[in-house]
């Protein structure tokens, strides 16, 4: 019977809980699309991987000094001779030394980067067909230095044949004869990726390897099992640096580096889902108040006859139930037909993904379905109960209300969970330095702030509404007028319909002034700390990190030149005063000689120029270190198996630019080998205008076409667009909860119409036109927007003021309130409110005026 | 059918006394109250506006409580009762007709009939549903949602409710109030026949004469109180009567 009650309950008020149920499937799709497309690209590589070591029964590499840098993990090379040694044990059929270089870009007729968004790499050419995933379609193998082989994929799309020259970056340009078109197992490239395949001995002196190699690859003979041959490889080997894994193993690891990051990316992507979700959850709740409220004649009735609490609560909780499940089956199927629409795009932007179909684990559909009903279930539970209590009596009153609200007690509440929220994120934020407590604090805080807002929420909707309706009357007469007192007649509604708006547009606030105040900083700490006339920069594309540092000593050559520096970056582990090796740190190299010029790192001790000889580090590192001037730092730079040791020639106090240590490009290229320069900073000579300088260095560049010559405002303005970029990208991932809380507003303005059809049948018989009554609703829906948007901006002010202050010594100086985009925040959010109120409006209109005023 | 239990009350009120409001806004609604009424009967209760008959009706039905003072069902006393027990007393031995708004719109005519029963879970008397169908002639509308029954139907309907469960006691909240004078005369004469044939024991509030002259008797209630009562009424003998407690 309950259920019958339920089924028929939701088929009677289908719209509303259409509504509903889209708030649930705009949040479950978001999650499960982005669970499915990561999975369908972490098949992708792991499908990649099995190909690429197919044939490999054993990896001998040295151990890795340094993991999980921007490059992976970091390890020195293994000297050539090994092979001949592995070859040597018993078992072995073959052992290859494998290179592989990034940032090698394949150049097109027009002298366009071939390659997209995927990495552009080169490799040795591996003559052993079992240790390598390479096949020629066409041609041979490459024989001498000037001889290379292309993957097939950028042959047909570059038009390029066996003969053809090429031109390549290395990063330094070289022409080279294509001598053969390969294909990657069975596909003509992999994941969109462009490659060239050298002789060993060019890829080694490209990778500044020469005698070396990344690590070895191994085939058994027939009949030796991956373990029997790795238990003789290590008996083989003692130097406890070099070890050995099976390929098994290998693949193991090389998958799981790839789960991990896209892991990040699905908590991430998570996180944008959970706020939606907790939106929608919102409007759950909302919408199954405003419902219960409306049927409380129903409920009670059914109370009268003798339905027990528990019943009408199974009732209640059953139509969320099937909402619930119902969304989060449109929702799962919504999130994989997602997935496959990225996948497409992806394709059309040139990484297409291997496979017919989007991957969709077991886990993602039950992850889906629980949390969509879950959801949708927790949001009805408070509403369920609120039924569950009807007293039986309320079948004969006339008219069914929500109860008032106790505003004392609401504001007083409101504001102790308020303060208490603030505390626990400002204590988090400024007191706090323990990484997995500050993040408990500030998440628990912000959760308190929120909690506050929404209990007090009520209790400002009277006064709010007062301010902001206030022109309402002079502008739209009786319709603006009724638009205000509706909002003011349920303040408990408005309120928790204004506050759906209010956690996305918070974010949205707090977003956009981390990000003014991100790029006040940067303007800052350039313009404060970079002095330079001109800059070169790698250029768009994520997969270019840098350029020949040819170019950087051409440009030094130049007679207009005064002086040039390329920038190297890296990480590295600096041992601690307990001796032991620390995390990864930053280190930045420049000119010895320049770097004063370019650099102002603040107060000094000792001088920056003579960190020829020796490394600069800032105070504050210094002091972490124990060390003084003279001291000295060990540290390991990942690439060699021994530690540095570098006497301390200078400590500096402005780390936002330089970091926390500097060392020489010189000590850089002996102990890194990396190479390319990220940057180059330009002083014109005195006399010469930077324009002068500029024409001269241009020719230079002809042969580095992705190679960008920037004057130091451009350039600066250019870091500061990076922020534009990431704040946008933040901008659609909440635009998400944004829209959920914009349906919140048609439903609840759909559910108060339903409400007043009396009220509007009888405002139309006396004479209100069709188009007074769709302007109090739209202005109703603006009331309201503006009300969660304007909190919602307060709210992310105080998010944005308060992180961006905590994060000061980060190089975030400058606080930005962004004053002219806000304004823009509430705009767009009215508009948007009069978008939503389409429907109720243009519903609230149509309505017939002798059917309205009968209706009870 | 012995005396025994044509004598024993179906259901009464002792010293029921039920206030709204505190201080200056009191009200007494009822005020010390003893009623009686008896098995197999029909009984109207009858006041101008404000004169508690509504406020006894709830009491008695369990659906509010009385500032102090007693309710009986039977021998069952119903202001010691937790919400749970009052909610199955409800369910199997209550009947419950108001003046409107007593259909579950979503649910069929069939369905609101026999909700109670379905509520408790307990299997439906068909035999009986079915007569009572007959008797309120509902038989071509039970697939009808309550939108699409006229107002008279739906109050039939809402009889036949009240019937279906064969209970103790029907109470009634002026059935009427809201219908035309034939559909009046429809459902008064089912309620009656209930009463004749069934056995059934109706109490009803009502303010219309035409109405009370159904009942067996008319209890008449002014400020609180009962002021006065008549057996076997017609309708011209409850108007006097009410054209004596004007004065």
């Amino acid at each position: 019977m309950v259920w019958r009650i339920t089924w028929r309950g939701l088929l009677s008020h289908a719209l509303r809980f259409v509504m509903t149920a889209l708030a649930i499937v705009l949040g479950i799709s978001f999650l499960v699309g982005s669970f499915v497309i990561t999975d369908t690209i972490r098949s992708a590589f792991d499908d990649l991987f099995a190909q690429a070591t197919k044939g490999t029964d054993e990896i001998v590499r040295f151990q890795a000094q340094i993991k999980n840098t921007d490059l992976g993990d970091v390890r020195p090379p293994v000297p050539a001779s090994l092979v001949a040694a592995i070859e040597a044990v018993p078992g072995v059929r073959a052992a290859e030394g494998l290179i592989q270089v990034p940032n090698v870009q394949i150049l097109d007729r027009k002298g366009k980067p071939a390659g997209s968004f995927a990495p552009q790499v080169g490799y040795t050419w591996v003559r052993d067909t079992a240790l390598s995933p390479w096949r020629l379609a066409s041609g041979r193998p490459p024989r001498t230095a000037g001889e290379v082989v292309i993957d097939r994929g950028t042959a047909i799309d570059k038009r390029f044949h066996v003969g053809d020259r090429v031109n390549i970056l290395t990063p330094t340009a070289k022409q080279y004869v294509i001598v053969g078109i390969t294909r990657f197992g069975r596909v003509d490239r992999p994941l969109g990726t462009t490659a060239s395949l050298f002789t060993t001995t060019e890829a080694q002196r490209i990778a500044n390897k020469v005698g070396k190699f990344d690590q070895i690859a191994v085939a058994a003979q027939p009949g030796v099992s991956q373990e029997q041959l790795q238990s003789r490889l290590r008996a083989a080997f003692t130097d406890p640096q070099i070890e050995v894994l099976t390929g098994t193993q290998y693949r193991k690891e090389q998958q799981s580096n790839i789960r991990k990051q896209l892991g990040f990316i699905n908590i991430a992507l998570g996180i944008f889902a959970g706020v939606g979700l907790l939106v929608g959850a919102f409007i759950i709740f909302n919408t199954f108040t405003i419902v219960v409220a409306q049927r409380t004649r129903e409920l009670a009735l059914m109370r009268a006859v003798g339905a027990s609490p528990g019943q009408v609560f199974r009732a209640v909780l059953g139509e969320s139930t099937l909402v619930g499940l119902i969304a989060s089956i449109i929702g799962v199927a919504g999130g994989v037909a997602l997935a496959a629409g990225l996948r497409a795009l992806l394709a059309a932007l040139g990484v297409s993904l291997p496979g017919g179909s989007v991957v969709v684990e077991p886990r993602t559909v039950v992850l889906g379905l629980v949390v969509g009903l879950l959801v949708t279930v927790l949001a009805a539970l408070m509403p369920a109960r609120k039924a569950a209590t009807t007293p039986p009596i309320a079948a004969l009153r006339e008219v069914a209300v929500e109860g008032e609200v106790d505003l004392a007690r609401r504001i007083t509440s409101g504001v102790v969970v308020f303060a208490v929220g603030t505390a626990a994120l400002l204590l988090g934020l400024f007191v706090v330095s323990s990484g997995t407590q500050e993040i408990w604090l500030v998440g628990l805080g912000a959760l308190g702030v929120f909690g506050g807002v929404i209990t007090a929420g009520p209790a400002v909707v009277r006064p709010f509404a007062r301010l902001f309706g206030a022109p309402l009357p002079r502008l739209r007469k009786l319709p603006g007028r009724l638009a205000r007192d509706n909002t003011l007649r349920n303040p408990r509604r408005s309120a928790r319909t204004a506050i759906a708006l209010t956690v996305g547009v918070s974010l949205v606030g707090f977003i956009t002034i981390f990000g003014a105040s991100a790029k006040k900083s940067i303007r800052h700490v350039f313009g404060g700390q970079l002095h330079a006339d001109y800059l070169l920069t790698p250029g768009s594309g994520g997969f270019t990190p840098g350029f020949s540092p040819d170019v950087t000593a051409a440009v030094a050559k130049l007679p207009q030149v005064d002086a040039v520096t390329g920038l190297r970056l890296w990480e590295v582990r600096v041992r601690q005063p307990n001796g032991k090796l620390g995390g990864n740190d930053p280190i930045a190299a420049l000119e010895p000689s320049v770097i004063g010029r370019v650099l102002d790192a603040g107060h000094l001790q000792g001088n920056l120029e003579h960190i020829d000889r020796g490394i600069a580090v800032s105070q504050k590192f210094a002091k972490h270190l124990h060390v003084r001037l003279g001291d000295t730092v060990t540290l390991t730079f990942g690439a060699e198996p021994q530690d540095t040791t570098l006497p301390v020639v200078a400590i500096y106090e402005k780390t936002s630019l330089a970091g926390p240590m500097l060392v020489s490009i010189a000590t850089f290229a002996q102990h890194v080998r990396l190479n390319f320069d990220f940057l180059d900073v330009i002083l014109a000579k005195p006399g010469v205008t930077p324009t002068q300088m500029a024409d001269a260095v241009k020719p230079i560049l002809a042969s580095y076409p992705t190679v960008k010559l920037e004057d130091r405002n451009k350039f600066i303005n250019d870091q500061a667009k990076q922020v534009d970029q990431v704040v946008a990208f933040i901008y659609v991932l909440l635009a998400l909860s944004v829209i959920i809380a914009l349906l919140g507003i048609a439903n609840t303005l759909a559910l108060s119409i339903y409400e007043r059809t009396h009220e509007i049948g009888l405002l139309r018989a006396v004479g209100m036109s069709r188009r007074q009554v769709r302007s109090s609703v739209r202005w109703e829906a603006v009331l309201i927007s503006i009300l969660g948007t304007v909190i919602g901006l307060v709210l992310g002010l105080f998010f944005g003021w308060a992180i961006t202050a905590s994060l000061r010594d980060q190089g975030f100086t400058q606080f930005d309130i962004a004053p002219v985009q806000l304004v823009v925040v509430v705009i767009v959010g009215g508009l948007a409110a009069v978008g939503a109120a389409v429907v109720p409006a243009w519903r609230a209109g149509r309505m017939d005026v002798l059917d309205a005023i009968h209706t009870e | 059918m012995s005396t025994v239990t044509v004598e024993l009350a179906a259901a009464r009120v002792v010293e029921a006394t039920k206030v709204y409001g505190r201080g200056d806004t009191e009200v007494r609604a009822l005020d010390t109250v003893d009623a009686s009424f008896e098995r197999g009967r029909f009984t109207a209760i009858m006041g101008p506006s404000g004169s508690g008959k509504s406020t006894l009706l709830h009491c008695l039905a369990g659906l509010d409580h009385l500032t102090s003072g007693h309710v009986f069902l039977g021998e069952l006393e119903l202001s010691g009762l937790s919400e749970k027990q009052l909610t199955k007393v409800r369910r199997d031995r209550l009947g419950f007709v108001f003046q409107s708004y007593n259909l579950v719109p979503t649910l069929t005519a069939a369905e609101n009939i026999t909700l109670p029963a379905d509520l408790g879970g307990r299997p439906i008397d068909q035999a009986w549903v079915d007569r009572v169908i007959d008797v309120v002639d509902l038989r071509n509308r039970l697939t009808h949602r309550p939108s699409e029954l006229s107002g008279g139907q739906q109050q039939r309907v809402a009889v036949a409710r009240a019937l279906a469960n064969q209970p103790d006691i029907v109470f009634a909240d002026e059935p009427t109030g809201n219908l035309d004078s034939k559909s009046s005369g429809d459902i008064l004469r089912f309620m009656r026949k209930a009463v004749d044939e069934f056995n059934q024991t109706i109490v009803m509030v009502s303010h219309d004469p035409v109405a009370a002259a159904y009942a067996d008797r008319v209890v008449f209630l002014a400020d609180g109180r009962i002021v006065d009562e008549i057996q076997s009424p017609t309708r011209e003998s409850v108007l006097e009567h009410m054209a004596r407690l004007g004065d």
